[in-house]
């Protein structure tokens, strides 16, 4: 929907944000209880990976071997590890870490789904078979052992880890948008686009598209916990962000064999994880409840 | 003698499902659209008028059959072939909820045929749109204005305004009314006469209100379990309908007067309907016409005009002069309680 | 002395929104007697099915109800409470809805539905439940009862399962069914069906209905009395030929006028539309679209008042239609001709 002349005049007219109803979805949403807090808990983190270096109060790779182990104390919160490295800060710069991959591999996801759900749902017959196959099958494919192959073939590092996040949750993603699709396709204002001789292109990207980022929406909320988890089992098992690059699942790989000796190795990571998921999957159960009634859908 | 604008022949449309046996909407469909003419298509659910309309429109590529727009048949043309035919012909629908994309402006979903089919200019958009809107006699500046700020019935007026905008020769009206409350009904039905007065354009009007039908309509086609009963001037067919169906039809439509309607012998069905999956041989009616003969189970009655001005039917019970089989009715009429 | 079936007095039914609380009904007496069908008509909006699920507070949560009585049978159940309300249902009142697929548990076979209610309501055995279905089966005339009893809601047709919820509906022997737009959803051919066996009930049981429509055919077909109501309120109430013969409230006269009869040329249009979040209570709801409205009806709700015997309208200028009398009616646009 980028370039086309006459579609400049059509994003004036698609002003979605300036619409009563999104209005309405917006006083809907700020009241929602699990929003203020999903949405608040979502955003700081967001924030905090975005300030990251700044609110960190060690470096990522400041060691100091006077201080191995410590323990949580004023000087170092949550302890340090066996190189003397502050954990506060590492959690807190690994932070960046799973919110980029959070959001790329969502963007990635999202990016891949949105065509092969579009044409599976609208154009049906051969090309819906097709793609639904290919979704079989990579269904069938464990996420790890995909993510594994691409380690194996292009070296493991957080891009990369990125990728296959991305491309393990399309899969589940095209499912979604392809049923959104196929019920979009019902409504009469597409079928009174095609006997108008509206053009598909033109019918997907005025009709369908629009009807469908409630959907995507909802579902990039939806991915984001899973790809921050995802990220974090990758970096565990080596194949994600390389050291010393701090990740969450970094840190509670090397803390596995410490785990009698400075259990705070553990639960810092663990519990970061653990609230970074909850935040955003608070936020996309609100965002889901407060959008998809909306629409209405029967 | 008027020209015809559509010729429908044989028209067939079977749905095949995946596991499911298949259902036939529509089973040898035949029709005519005259120039300026309004056709009302009248049955009830699973009569298949929709289909039929669908069919007409190329929303639907029928299964067999012909559909004739002035000589051509496009029953079978691809996408491609029938684009430059589309500007013939446009679409209203029932659900005023529907029709309507939720994300555009009201401007926007008026011009798309036009802008659709080169028409109009982007610069002309809100001036166009305005036009239209004055077209159906509502406010031009609800052009700005979103679907769900509008009222049903405002709603369908700008439907139809969408689908005359570019001079379509046949407007397919698929139960425009029927999801609009009683007093909005008949404005849009109005509006449709009034548009048909001014841009001379042909209708066929689906719907399952035969009384309507005979208001609107300048013929009426009665189309039962996929096939057509009966096809005739509309004020003729109401007062005087032949088949048993349309007489039953008829007779079953309540009359806002008391004293008439209990006074009025009514015919009452009994049997079920058939399934379209499994249409029954011969008369597709014979499982609940109260006067079945032997020859309607087994033999499939052709749609005919027994007389030269009498309206085509489908029955084996009509006479040879064209008069109606006289259907009797089991419901004595009833008093009204005091 | 007829005995009443049901009594409401000064209904109100208000509605609690996101920011604003929405009055929908307001302040409407009635009265229900034994034997009679009483038809409440209007379009949509007007709040006739929120009054009838009100009697026995069917309505959902943030709904407020409050009157000064509600009888059933001459049993008082305004306040409402849950023991009351848990015996009345079912028992002394049946319902039937417009769409018989929701009233209907799908994984339950017909007959075991209907023999539940008896043993629930009634407390007969199971086997005495069983008989009974079929016999009420039989009542709504289904064809074949006892093969239809053990048939799933969705094997049958349209028709067939709004005649077992009637059959649900009845089989307790309720003082008062009420019927909220029964036959709307089935097509005409059906409805003349259901319609016929609801007369034939009528007569053989006596059964009291409530039964609300937006069809002023089905209301001419099986009402004794009609109660038309617009914007919350009741504007005319009369046994049912004299409000087709003489209707006195201009909102009757459009509603009869607007449905299509084989006399007219055209159909009639009522410009304006029903007033949904705006109704104010010193005002006729009606005033904006009436033909007649002067000062008088914009600065004060008239009353539902008697204007002739049995017949009560809410109007400041109650009367025979003025274009039926020959005059010009400049309001309504409507382009009414002659029936040639």
């Amino acid at each position: 929907m980028k370039g086309k002349p006459s579609t400049n005049l059509a994003m004036a007219r698609i002003s979605w944000a300036l619409s009563e109803r999104s209005r309405q979805v917006l006083s809907d949403f700020t009241r929602n209880g699990r929003a203020q807090v999903g949405g608040l808990l979502s955003l700081t983190f967001v924030l905090v990976a975005v300030f990251a270096p700044l609110i960190a109060p060690y470096a990522a790779n400041f060691s100091d071997f006077d201080e191995i182990l410590q323990n949580p104390s004023s000087e170092f919160p949550l302890g340090t590890d066996e190189l003397g490295r502050d954990q506060l800060s590492r959690v807190i710069l690994a932070t960046r870490v799973s919110m980029q991959a959070g959001v790329m591999a969502t963007l990635v996801a999202i990016v891949v789904a949105i065509p092969l759900g579009l044409l599976a749902g609208y154009h049906g017959g051969w090309l819906d078979r097709v793609i639904m196959r290919l979704v079989d099958v990579a269904l069938a494919f464990p996420f790890l052992i995909m993510a594994v192959l691409m380690a194996a073939v292009f070296g493991p590092s957080l891009l990369n880890a990125t990728f296959a996040i991305g491309l393990s949750q399309v899969p589940y993603v095209v499912r979604i948008l392809r049923a959104e699709t196929l019920s979009i396709a019902q409504e009469e204002y597409v079928a009174s686009a095609r006997i108008s001789g509206v053009s598909t292109a033109r019918i997907l990207s005025r009709h369908v598209l629009p009807n469908l980022m409630n959907t995507v929406v909802v579902q990039a909320t939806i991915i984001i916990p899973s790809a921050i988890i995802a990220e974090a089992i990758l970096s565990f098992l080596g194949l994600g962000v390389q050291p010393p690059t701090p990740s969450w699942g970094v840190m509670l790989s090397s803390s596995q064999g410490l785990i009698i000796q400075a259990p705070w190795l553990v639960w810092a990571p663990g519990l970061a994880i653990a609230a970074a998921t909850i935040s955003f999957n608070l936020f996309g159960d609100a965002l889901r409840d407060v959008l998809d009634p909306k629409m209405g859908r029967r | 003698m008027r020209s015809t604008l559509v010729e429908v022949e044989g028209l067939t449309k079977t749905f095949r499902k995946a596991g499911m046996p298949s259902v036939q909407a529509i089973r040898g469909v035949s029709f005519s659209i005259y120039e300026g003419e309004i056709l009302g298509l009248v049955g009830e659910s699973g009569s298949g008028k929709s289909t039929a309309g669908r069919c007409v429109g190329r929303l639907l590529r029928p299964t067999s059959g012909a559909i004739r727009l002035d000589g051509v048949d496009i029953a079978q043309m691809s996408e491609r072939e029938l684009r430059p035919r589309r500007s013939a012909m446009n679409m209203v629908f029932q659900d005023p909820q529907s029709s309507l994309n939720p994300r555009m402006t009201v401007g926007s979903i008026l011009v798309e045929p036009l802008i659709a089919q080169g028409r109009v200019g982007r610069n002309d958009v809100i001036r166009t749109s305005r036009e239209l809107l004055e077209m159906v006699r509502m406010d031009p500046d609800i052009h700005a204005r979103y679907p769900h700020e509008l009222s049903g019935g405002q709603r369908q007026r700008i439907a139809l305004a969408r689908a005359i905008s570019t001079q379509p020769r046949l407007l397919i009206a698929d139960e425009p009314t029927s999801a609009l409350d009683v007093s909005v009904r008949g404005a849009i039905g109005n509006l449709i006469l009034d548009l048909r007065a001014q841009f001379s354009f042909s209708a066929l009007f689906i719907t399952h209100d035969i009384e309507l039908a005979s208001l609107l309509c300048d013929r009426i086609a009665v189309i039962y379990l996929g096939r057509i009963v009966e096809i005739g001037l509309a004020r003729e067919l109401v007062d005087n309908p032949l088949h048993p169906y349309s007489q039953a039809l008829v007779s079953a439509v309540p009359i806002p007067d008391p004293v008439q309607q209990r006074a009025r012998k009514r015919i009452v069905l009994s049997g079920v309907l058939s399934s379209s999956s499994n249409p029954p041989p011969g008369c597709a009616f014979h499982t609940r016409c109260p006067i079945v003969k032997e020859v309607c189970r087994t033999t499939d009655p052709t749609l005919r005009s027994h007389t030269p001005s009498s309206p085509a039917v489908a029955c084996h019970l009509v006479g040879q002069d064209g008069t109606a089989p006289t259907v009797i009715s089991d419901v004595p009429p009833t008093s009204i309680n005091h | 002395m007829t005995k009443s079936v049901l009594e409401v007095e000064d209904l109100v039914i208000r509605f609690e929104g996101r920011d604003r609380t929405l009055q929908v009904v307001d302040g409407i007496s009635f009265v229900v007697d034994d034997g009679e069908i009483v038809a409440v008509v209007g379009e949509s909006g007007c709040g006739k099915s929120v009054t009838t699920m009100a009697s026995v507070n069917l309505l959902p949560r943030n709904a407020e109800v409050h009157a000064t009585a509600i009888r059933i049978g001459g049993r008082e159940v305004y306040p409402f409470d849950r023991k009351t309300l848990q015996q009345v249902r079912g028992k002394s009142v049946g319902f039937v809805f417009q769409e018989p697929l929701r009233a209907l548990n799908p994984a339950m076979r017909v007959g075991r539905q209907l023999q539940e209610v008896t043993t629930r309501h009634l407390g007969l055995s199971r086997l005495q439940g069983v008989q009974r279905s079929i016999k009420y089966l039989d009542l709504v005339d289904i064809p074949n009862p006892e093969q239809v009893a053990r048939m799933y809601p969705h094997e049958l047709s349209g028709g067939m399962r709004q005649r077992v919820t009637i059959a649900i509906a009845i089989i307790c022997d309720p003082l008062l069914l009420i019927a909220d737009e029964p036959t709307t959803a089935l097509d005409v051919t059906i409805q003349a069906g259901i319609l016929e066996t609801l007369r034939r009930l009528r007569k053989t049981t006596q059964l009291s209905m409530l039964l609300v429509s937006h069809d002023l055919g089905v209301v001419a077909d099986i009402a004794d009395r009609v109660l038309v109501m617009y914007a919350g309120r009741i504007v005319e109430s009369a046994p049912v030929d004299k409000l087709f013969a003489s209707p006195a409230h201009p909102y009757t006269q459009a509603l009869l006028k607007a449905m299509p009869t084989r006399k007219l040329k055209r159909l009639i249009e009522i410009p304006g539309s029903v007033p949904m979040f705006d109704r104010s209570q010193t005002a006729c709801a009606f005033a904006s679209r009436c033909v007649r409205s002067t000062d008088k009806c914009t600065t004060s709700p008239p009353a539902l008042a008697e204007f002739a015997v049995c017949h009560k309208v809410a109007c400041f200028h109650p009367g025979p239609d003025a274009v039926a009398n020959g005059q010009r009616d400049s309001g309504l646009h409507t382009i009414l001709t002659s029936s040639q």
